[in-house]
């Protein structure tokens, strides 16, 4: 709005007085997310450290209650803005965007950690979780600050797309986790284990043996989840190209690089039907796969303009 | 290419144990004959060529973000990167890779290998899941991953717990078990690979039989579909006649957010048939309008045309007919830039940057205009004694001093004519003038003029050293080339400004006039073609951003503004008063016909039922009758670890502790070991290796 400031008449000096009670909301649910995600971090490591399993129910606990802020911080957005723009949806920016996909990891983590009893797993998940929305908190108001959408945007496809790609993304981002973990436990069964533990070792690496091919099925199954969410997200943003302006595909660095990543992820579930790159080899695809996934979402800005240009970070 | 790892045939899962291919073997039974192996149906099938393929095509799509696709410029446009290493990404087609023929090639190897490895387990996997679960000897039921003995139970109740989890059951001839659940969702890739099946054939129909354009429509105007199609940027050989039909644009308009950011744009169109209305309907973005087979899409807009009323009634609309945008060169005056005072009475921009903005004129005599800086918006107009009110704040002009000044020579050097832009000599401590440099033979030359209306000097660059002096329509010779001095002064600008006064509110401050024949001050945007007003010829230029910004009217004749004029504002040009009444917008219509869209979209259907369905896990569990209970046997092809959970949940609805029913049915300690993937019950599979 800017310079045009003094020209407003009184409804649009109404909606910015609006704006800034939501945005100081906005500013509590975030920070109320961050803290409870960072507190549930502490108490895994508790859990770790004193081996309790009480602190892993507590942490459990924590991780839901920062799932309901995230919630909430996400609905206020909405509440707020769609008295301005109708057809708004909390995806306008890159802040927005973000709280998307952890409200999503944190949905997925709440379900996935009750059937995977996987060891630090709800640590690295709340750990990666705070350092996500710490830094996003930290992006300029011109990518945090909720605007209503472009023409382009309108429209119940961008809810149904952009919602099931950010899904996919929350899918993938707890399959890294796996595999990160799983090469944690590799490396230090691998590499400090056997001469630290001694004599205890060949208990010690039993129970790895088993939290390993837990922690390759979980990554395996996060993928699994994931990649049908991205096809139906890349295949609905193509169905929406077509219906918007009469093309499904025209090779924009966005769709392109999420292509690329489902390339990828298609070539980790064909290269685990080798039974010897399971395990080791697969987690460490998948950390690859991620790493695609991450130019997709935030380095595809870097590479040119295009419709799904959502802002730059620097 | 299945991602199903027990369709997989044994070739690929390098150097599997053999009890693990007799075990698969005996499971699925046989997946492809040993004799292709080496054929080119075992090639084609390979799942590590379909890895290799997949991964080139990804790292090829990546050239294609990295190097800006379209022309063969954008390779050269890339800094820092050495000649060769652009010739060779020319020569590879980087710049257009996605319709490369390597690319292409890939893409074509890829769905061979897609069809073979596909038409190779499709009738195997169906034969298998039609038929009834096969039994399994003991020697193989005790290879498999899961194993649990269960005490006091009894193979009826094993039978009835299974059904209640929605396993089929069927009775073994020994008097055990034999049952699976998901059988069918071991189809789920195959599935995957006949959607992408379908979006290729898709993908090649609309290639073949499909045309698309896009084009401006001003309101009132008519284009027909056989025309758009005709002009198509993309039109398939095969494409049919769409009839001739035609499309009319009656209305078009958008509206805005409260900021004046534009909200959503609607055209009104209607179809047209043998001279009748068939058809109206309002789209918009998101919203196309189809009519046989013709879809049109609200795309863009513009500004198509101005319209002006000259004098009393006599209506002109002007054409923009340069929607890319053309860059005039202006003559005229701009001063130094200045900040504007904050708006009085706004709290609101007090933390703002405070704008910079300059004036311009095109000589003397003219108006000033107050032009911001940042986007070369006209903010208003000032004369002497018409004073101008901006944010609370009153602008006026003051004394404005003229030079008699030298605004260029005109030369004609070795029959070339030039004309050189003079700048005051003063920042070498002279007085008078000299002219931008140019080259006469070898040298780097410029011309001093120590009085406008004396002889030139014609001065080496380098040195400083005065070459020779040439009077008013003489000629003489320098350096080997004939030099004639023609004229001294452009008529647009001779007697220039030298600087100007500005009072803002009542307080004067002094600003320096440059004249803009020295600078590469220009104005740029959607351009009519030239046209009379007023007696003078001009065109109209579109400079800053399109909504309601104001119209600079540029004369041709000495590239000076005539007028910036603001939609419904009045000026005098010439003899005519010439009212601005505002731009007319041009709808931007996106038009396609594509017979492909039923069989893409069966194809995007199938690829995401597919990929959903391949999340189920494929399970399978051997009973059999021991003296004490049964003994339970079983795998799952996605992985172990959630199927062992419901094999303790089972253990547990039947009353038995489920870690003992595992224990129990672990090998003892001295028993030989029968294979690597039954050496470890339970849910733990031998290393990275799942018995599986």
């Amino acid at each position: 709005m800017g310079s045009d400031f003094g020209t407003l008449d009184h409804s649009s000096g109404a909606i910015a007085a609006s704006m800034h009670h939501m945005m100081a909301i906005d500013q509590v649910l975030t920070s109320a997310v961050l803290i409870l995600a960072g507190l549930a971090a502490v108490v895994f490591v508790l859990e770790i450290v004193l081996k309790k399993s009480m602190f892993g129910k507590i942490g459990y606990g924590l991780m839901a209650l920062a799932a309901l802020s995230n919630f909430g911080e996400l609905a206020t957005r909405y509440s707020y803005m769609v008295k301005i723009s109708p057809d708004y949806w909390p995806l306008s920016n890159l802040f927005e965007s973000v709280m998307y996909i952890v409200v999503a990891i944190f949905a997925i983590y709440l379900v996935v950690d009750r059937m995977f009893k996987a060891p630090g797993f709800g640590l690295v998940s709340s750990f990666l979780v705070a350092i996500i929305i710490g830094l996003a908190s930290l992006l300029p108001p011109r990518l945090k600050d909720a605007h209503p959408l472009v023409p382009s945007l309108q429209s119940y496809w961008l809810k149904v797309h952009v919602s099931l790609m950010l899904i996919s993304y929350a899918a993938f981002f707890l399959s890294f986790v796996g595999a990160i973990l799983y090469l944690f436990f590799h490396y230090r069964d691998r590499l400090i284990a056997p001469r630290a533990v001694g004599a205890m070792a060949a208990k010690g690496a039993k129970a790895s043996v088993a939290t390993l091919a837990m922690l390759d099925e979980l990554t395996y199954r996060m993928v699994l989840l994931g990649f049908p969410l991205l096809a139906f997200g890349i295949i609905l943003g193509g169905m929406w190209a077509n219906h918007a302006w009469g093309t499904y595909w025209s090779w924009d660095p966005k769709e392109t690089w999420s292509l690329i990543t489902w390339l990828f992820y298609a070539a980790y579930l064909h290269v685990r039907l080798q039974r010897e790159w399971r395990g080791t080899k697969a987690a460490w695809f998948a950390v690859l796969c991620f790493a695609s996934l991450l130019v997709t979402y935030l380095g595809v800005n870097y590479l040119a303009t295009g419709l799904h240009t959502y802002g730059k970070l620097f | 290419m299945s991602i199903d790892p027990q369709q997989a045939p044994p070739a690929e899962a390098a150097v599997p144990s053999q009890d693990a291919r007799d075990s698969e073997a005996e499971i699925e039974g046989p997946a492809v004959r040993a004799s292709m192996r080496s054929s080119f149906v075992g090639v084609w099938s390979s799942v590590k060529l379909a890895v290799v393929l997949i991964v080139l095509i990804a790292l090829g799509s990546i050239v294609g973000t990295v190097i800006p696709q379209g022309e063969p410029s954008g390779v050269l446009g890339i800094s820092g990167m050495s000649e060769g290493a652009k010739n060779f990404l020319i020569w590879i087609r980087a710049y257009d890779v996605f319709y490369s023929p390597w690319y292409l090639g890939l893409l074509a190897l890829f769905f061979l290998n897609l069809a073979v490895c596909t038409y190779v387990r499709v009738w195997p996997a169906l034969k298998f899941s039609l038929a009834r679960p096969r039994e399994l000897p003991e020697t193989l039921r005790d290879r498999l991953p899961e194993q649990l003995k269960l005490a006091g139970v009894s193979v009826d109740r094993v039978q009835q717990l299974l059904s209640r989890r929605f396993y089929r059951t069927f009775d073994a001839s020994d008097g055990g078990l034999v049952a699976d659940r998901n059988r069918w969702f071991r189809f789920a890739p195959m599935v995957v690979h006949l959607g992408l099946f379908l979006i290729l054939i898709g993908g090649i129909t609309a290639g073949l039989a499909g045309f698309r354009n896009s084009f401006p429509l001003m309101p009132g105007d008519t284009m027909s579909v056989q025309q758009a199609m005709r002009t198509a940027s993309r039109r398939g050989p095969l494409t049919p006649d769409p009839g001739s039909w035609k499309i009319h644009l009656d209305k078009f308009w958008m509206t805005h957010y409260p900021g004046g950011a534009v909200k959503q744009y609607y055209s009104t169109l209607s179809v047209i048939d043998g001279g009748k209305t068939l058809l109206t309907r309002t789209i918009h973005v998101n919203d196309p309008l189809r009519y046989k087979g013709v879809w049109f899409y609200q795309s863009f807009y513009g500004i198509g045309a101005e319209r002006f009323v000259v004098d009393r009634g006599i209506r002109t609309r002007i054409l923009l007919t340069h929607q890319d945008g053309e860059s005039v060169k202006l003559a005229g005056f701009i001063t130094t830039q200045f900040k504007l005072p904050a708006p009085r009475g706004s709290r609101a921009t007090a933390g703002k940057r405070r704008r910079e903005a300059f004036l311009y004129t095109a000589g003397p005599n003219r108006p000033f205009y107050l032009l911001n800086l940042a986007n070369m918006d006209c903010l208003g107009s000032l004369a002497p004694g018409q004073p101008l009110a901006l944010d609370g704040h009153t602008f006026a002009l003051g004394p404005v001093t003229t030079a008699p000044g030298v605004a260029a020579v005109v030369l004609d050097v070795g029959g070339q004519r030039r004309t050189l832009p003079v700048e005051s000599a003063g920042r070498f401590n002279l007085a008078g003038y000299i002219s931008r440099e140019f080259v006469a033979g070898q040298h780097q030359v410029f011309l001093y003029m120590p009085d406008p209306a004396g002889p030139v000097q014609i001065m080496d660059l380098r040195t400083l050293a005065p070459i020779c002096k040439i009077a008013l329509h003489e000629s003489a010779e320098a350096e080997g080339v004939a030099i004639s001095y023609r004229a001294e002064k452009t008529s647009a600008t001779a007697g220039g400004l030298a600087g100007a006064t500005l009072l803002l509110d009542g307080k004067p401050s002094r600003l320096q006039v440059v004249n803009l024949s020295m600078t590469g001050f220009q104005i740029s945007g959607p351009a009519s073609d030239p046209f009379e007003i007023g007696g003078k010829t001009v065109v109209a230029i579109q400079n800053a951003d399109p909504a309601g910004s104001p119209l600079w009217l540029i004369n041709t004749g000495n590239q000076t503004a005539e007028a910036i004029m603001d939609p419904r504002s009045t000026v005098q040009i010439g003899h005519d008063v010439v009212t601005y009444r505002g731009p007319v917008w041009f709808s931007g219509l996106q038009t396609k016909s594509d017979p492909s869209i039923p069989v893409i979209y069966a194809g995007f259907i199938t690829v995401i039922l597919g990929a959903f369905l391949g999340m189920f896990s494929h399970r399978q569990v051997y009973v059999a009758r021991t003296a004490d209970g049964c003994k339970v046997a079983g795998k799952a092809n996605r992985g172990q670890y959630l199927f062992h959970q419901e094999l303790e949940r089972m253990a547990r609805e039947l009353g038995v502790d489920a870690g003992e029913a595992f224990a129990a049915a672990e090998p003892a300690e001295d028993a030989p070991e029968p294979g690597p993937s039954a050496q470890i019950s339970g849910a733990v599979p031998q290393g990275e290796v799942h018995g599986q």
